[in-house]
């Protein structure tokens, strides 16, 4: 663990997974937010990367009030021990074995027991997990009840590469710095180390998920590549990933029931997210709702300067990366195009996450013929954009609740999207009865339908008092529900409640 | 690799008997040529020179003089051939082909420095005043001349060009029987001479072909000496050959058994007769490790690993992995059985040998042991190539160092306990560090799979 800011003790502990600091995104730039909305309160971010070369330092000013920072790294070859032959402590891995079958079934009796203080740290300890017998044993037992039909060899790579963090996690939930109250925003690792810390330091711990984490590693895991590993070399070219994808889901989906477990209040952004996490475990006694908000005032600005006309532009903002699904915007542009000649799409969000799919994209706009008509912008500030575009959009596969909607929504542009996360409850109202009353903001077709946005995209955009009634009620719905003052008003109260209670 | 392996199965395709010989014979000649065919030419040299000379001494000095630098240069260049066998094999593995003629050219200088410098002080210091300077510089050159052309051997015989190394021990040994007639006149330093000679051509034979088989752009490389995965190998290397020369190098140097032959150069008319016979014995065992580990046991050993690596079902990986551990046992089972066999065979037939080849009868209780102890050195050898098939360099490093403090200890006291026990020290302490290889090889044969997979 790398400690890189002590200036106090923080009272609220944040635990960043992939993001805020060391990556621009969603989920950043709502840590960012929360943080900087709440002066009067010490924040702390733990920090946990994959590997230290996937991060290209601190890209966010960071607030007076973020008196801690650390950063760890969960995927980086480090100096294990030697292997050496080891026996393992025969109860203790009885204990594992009761634990794996507990999850599998739905119980939650043996968690208690992996994240008591000493299970990870004396009991089964990081050597026993690489080198023992039982260690072996117990995988080769799990391999022929759930996964015989696969290569053993991914099944093995997997099962460790996953489980790896779980003791780094669990040497990081000692060495963290003192704090009151941790706060995480997502389940899988960051909710794991929260858990522990939560148990290790008996301390209150808040859950909220963004997206369902699940399902979101699932589709950044097509494009993992933390098999090429260098010592792994030679175990390459087998990894089939519907099997790989088995394990990294169910693992998860563990790690996650771990998490509901322990969290004492268990946040989503939108309903549908809610009840998700329900089915997936969580006791809805601890499950309640708080949307994302955006800053409405500052976003006014730009909703001021707005042209007189609707500009004929399609903007999506976001990342290049598959999950966002980039290729099936810039088909919907192409059928646009064929509709609105002078209709253009603009993809405003960094290229070079995913270098490799960025290629391809453009590879696709130029066998499109569509280089004059979608651009890739980069980054930008959303008030700029705002102003000179007619449509927001989102070709997503998934999301959880997208700030650029409400952004969008906020500066006064209607928003065509796909029916994933909460974007249905935003564009046609379901937080709710009066929120439904307010009526669509937009447009929401199904997850690939090109068809569908390209229609939609050519409605709005012709039809001019069909968008301004969606306008009317973009304007109308953000600032009566998604506003910022709203979120940070929910969290305030939240973390009052909370570090009154164990003060 | 494979070469050899698949003109091996292609014969033994045919199941007849006659195959099984074929097979026999041709793994017969690869692996043991080489050592046939040097022992063949200096004993006929020996025999055509009592023609010739009339001093038989010069003749026996010629075979110590010749027995001392290839033991010696073979002790010496123990340091460095399992080593770099091991990186070279790396280098490969990790496809830098461009990496082995630099780093083999280094380790041959390096070789050869330190034993042209050894062999020099020793030969000024011990051998001139009983000699020349003339016999002194050829010893030198000789000397330095072995310590090279095992380093080239080491390498060829790891990459299994069999053949190639067959053809140029008989190329320049012809070469050796040839000039010796002619330099015989000159006694000792003339044979020396003829020797030097044929192994400078073998040294040049081996050191074209390595060249000719492997590109680089560069001449030389220090990347061998900075690896430390594998510094045991250096040890290991050592005692292997230490081990395997112990017992002569005590019936050599005890005051007991050695007999003065020239200024320091000693030998052991009780022990060298018998010993030499029973090396002779033990070809077919030698042969039988050579076709059961290159033809049986390499090929389980790649389909086990094979099935690890591309991804087969865990049951798959079982049962391979249960025919590559009865592989294994096969490989010491039938190298003792077939060396047993045969080691029988000759014991009967012992009497008569040793009549038709006028040898004294005198050496037959000490050569009958010797014979046990070399068929058991062979059984010795496969274990420890098994244990660098699996990359038990741990367990070869224990096996090796019990060898030769063993060999050299139980040795020395069979010299002790009288003529009644030589051979018996050898014999000993080759069974002792079987038992101990095997019983370190077995824990992991029986964790085969928890050992690869979880000791990356």
């Amino acid at each position: 663990m790398e400690l890189i800011l002590n200036k106090d003790k923080p009272q609220v502990l944040l635990v960043a997974e992939g993001t805020y600091p060391y990556i621009r995104g969603g989920v950043s730039t709502w840590i960012d937010d929360l943080i900087r909305g709440m002066e009067e309160i010490k924040f702390g971010v733990v920090f946990l990367g994959s590997r230290r070369e996937d991060y290209e330092g601190i890209r966010y000013k960071l607030p007076e009030n973020l008196v801690y920072l650390s950063a760890s790294y969960l995927f980086e070859e480090k100096e294990k021990p030697k292997p050496h032959y080891i026996e393992g402590d025969e109860k203790a891995f009885t204990i594992v074995e009761k634990l794996h079958r507990s999850l599998k079934d739905d119980k939650s009796e043996a968690i208690t027991e992996l994240i008591d203080e000493s299970f990870l740290i004396n009991e089964v300890k990081y050597e026993d997990f690489l080198y023992s017998k039982r260690a072996w044993e117990h995988i080769v037992n799990m391999y022929s009840r759930y996964g015989a039909t696969e290569p053993f060899i991914n099944y093995f790579w997997n099962v460790r590469n996953l489980h790896t963090p779980l003791w780094l996690v669990a040497q990081i939930a000692k060495e963290v710095g003192d704090f009151d109250l941790v706060h995480s925003p997502s389940t899988g690792y960051a909710g794991f180390l929260s858990a522990l810390l939560k148990r290790f330091r008996k301390k209150p711990f808040i859950l909220t998920e963004h997206g369902i984490y699940t399902r979101e590693r699932k589709i950044d895991l097509m494009n993992a590549d933390w098999l090429s590993d260098e010592k792994l070399l030679i175990y390459k070219g087998s990894v089939e990933l519907s099997a790989t994808k088995r394990v990294w889901t169910r693992f998860f989906i563990h790690l996650g029931k771990v998490t509901y477990a322990e969290a004492d209040i268990i946040i989503s952004l939108f309903n549908g997210a809610r009840e998700i996490q329900i089915s997936y475990g969580a006791d809805p006694e601890k499950c309640i709702v708080i949307p994302n908000g955006v800053n409405v005032n500052k976003l006014l600005e730009a909703y001021k300067r707005r042209p007189p006309h609707i500009p004929k532009v399609v903007a999506l903002i976001g990342r290049v990366v598959p999950i966002k699904d980039i290729k099936t915007f810039i088909k919907a542009m192409k059928l646009l195009v064929e509709k609105i000649p002078e209709a253009e799409g603009w993809v405003v969000g960094p290229t070079d996450e995913d270098p490799e799919y960025y290629a391809e994209c453009l590879y696709l706009v130029k066998v499109l013929g569509l280089e004059e008509k979608v651009k890739f912008l980069g980054f930008q500030k959303v008030e700029d954009i705002l102003p000179k575009v007619g449509l927001l959009t989102l070709t997503s596969i998934s999301e959880g609740m997208p700030y650029t909607v409400l952004e969008g929504f906020a500066g006064g542009v209607p928003c065509v999207t796909t029916d994933v996360g909460s974007c249905r409850q935003l564009i046609y109202g379901g937080l709710n009865e009066e929120d439904i009353k307010l009526g669509k903001a937009g447009e929401v077709v199904s997850v690939k339908d090109t068809n569908g946005l390209a229609e939609s995209y050519a409605k709005l955009l012709t039809d001019e008092s069909l968008w301004e009634i969606c306008q009317k009620t973009a304007l109308e719905r953000v600032k009566r529900f998604y506003s910022r003052e709203a979120f940070l008003e929910n969290y305030r109260k939240l973390y009052s409640r909370f570090l009154s209670w164990r003060a | 690799m494979a070469g050899i392996a698949f003109e091996l199965k292609k014969i033994l395709r045919k199941r007849s008997i006659t195959s099984i010989f074929t097979a026999f014979g041709y793994s017969l000649t690869l692996s043991s040529g080489p050592y046939i065919i040097t022992i063949t030419s200096l004993l006929l040299v020996n025999f055509i020179g009592s023609y010739f000379v009339k001093d038989s001494t010069q003749l026996t000095q010629f075979q110590v003089v010749i027995t001392y630098i290839v033991a010696f240069s073979l002790i010496l260049n123990g340091f460095t051939n399992l080593y770099l066998i091991r990186f070279l094999a790396d280098m490969i593995f990790a496809k830098r082909h461009d990496a082995i003629i630099p780093n083999l050219m280094s380790a041959i200088i390096l070789n050869a420095s330190v034993g042209f410098i050894l062999s020099l002080i020793f030969s000024l210091l011990a051998l001139v005043p009983y000699t020349s300077y003339d016999f002194a510089f050829l010893f030198t050159l000789c000397f330095t001349l072995f310590m090279c052309i095992w380093t080239l051997n080491t390498i060829l015989t790891g990459f299994k060009s069999y053949k190639y190394i067959l053809f140029s021990y008989a190329f320049s040994y012809s070469i050796f029987l040839i000039t010796s007639l002619y330099f015989i006149k000159y006694g000792l330093t003339g044979l020396v001479f003829a020797f030097t000679l044929s192994n400078s051509i073998l040294f040049f034979m081996l050191f074209a072909y390595t060249i000719r088989n492997y590109y680089s752009d560069r001449l030389l490389s220090l990347e061998f000496i900075k690896e430390d995965k594998y510094r045991s190998l250096i040890l290991t290397g050592f005692f292997y050959n230490l081990g395997i020369w112990a017992d002569k190098l005590v019936f050599w140097f005890h005051p007991y058994t050695s007999t003065k032959a020239l200024g320091p150069l000693s030998y052991s008319i009780v022990y060298d007769i018998p010993i030499f016979l029973a090396y002779l014995s033990i070809a077919p065992g030698i042969s039988a490790m050579f076709l059961k580990i290159e033809w049986e046991f390499a090929e389980y050993y790649d389909k086990y690993y094979e099935a690890v690596r591309g991804g087969a079902l865990l049951d798959k990986i079982y049962l391979y992995g249960d025919e590559l551990i009865s592989s294994a046992r096969g490989v010491l089972l039938d190298t003792f059985r077939i060396q047993a066999m045969f080691s029988v065979f000759i014991i009967i037939l012992q009497e008569p040998l040793f009549t038709l080849f006028r040898l004294p009868k005198v050496y037959i209780p000490l050569f009958d042991i010797l014979l046990f102890g070399t068929s058991l050195q062979v059984v010795l050898l496969s274990l420890i190539a098994i244990m660098f098939y699996f990359d038990r360099l741990t367990y070869a490093l224990i096996t090796t160092f019990v060898y030769a403090v063993s060999n050299l200890g139980l040795s020395l006291l069979s010299i002790y306990l009288g003529p009644y026990f030589y051979g018996y020290g050898f014999a000993v302490a080759t069974i002792l560090s079987i038992i101990i290889g095997i019983i370190l090889m077995r824990r992991f044969i029986h964790d085969i799979h928890y050992y690869t997979f979880m000791h990356i």
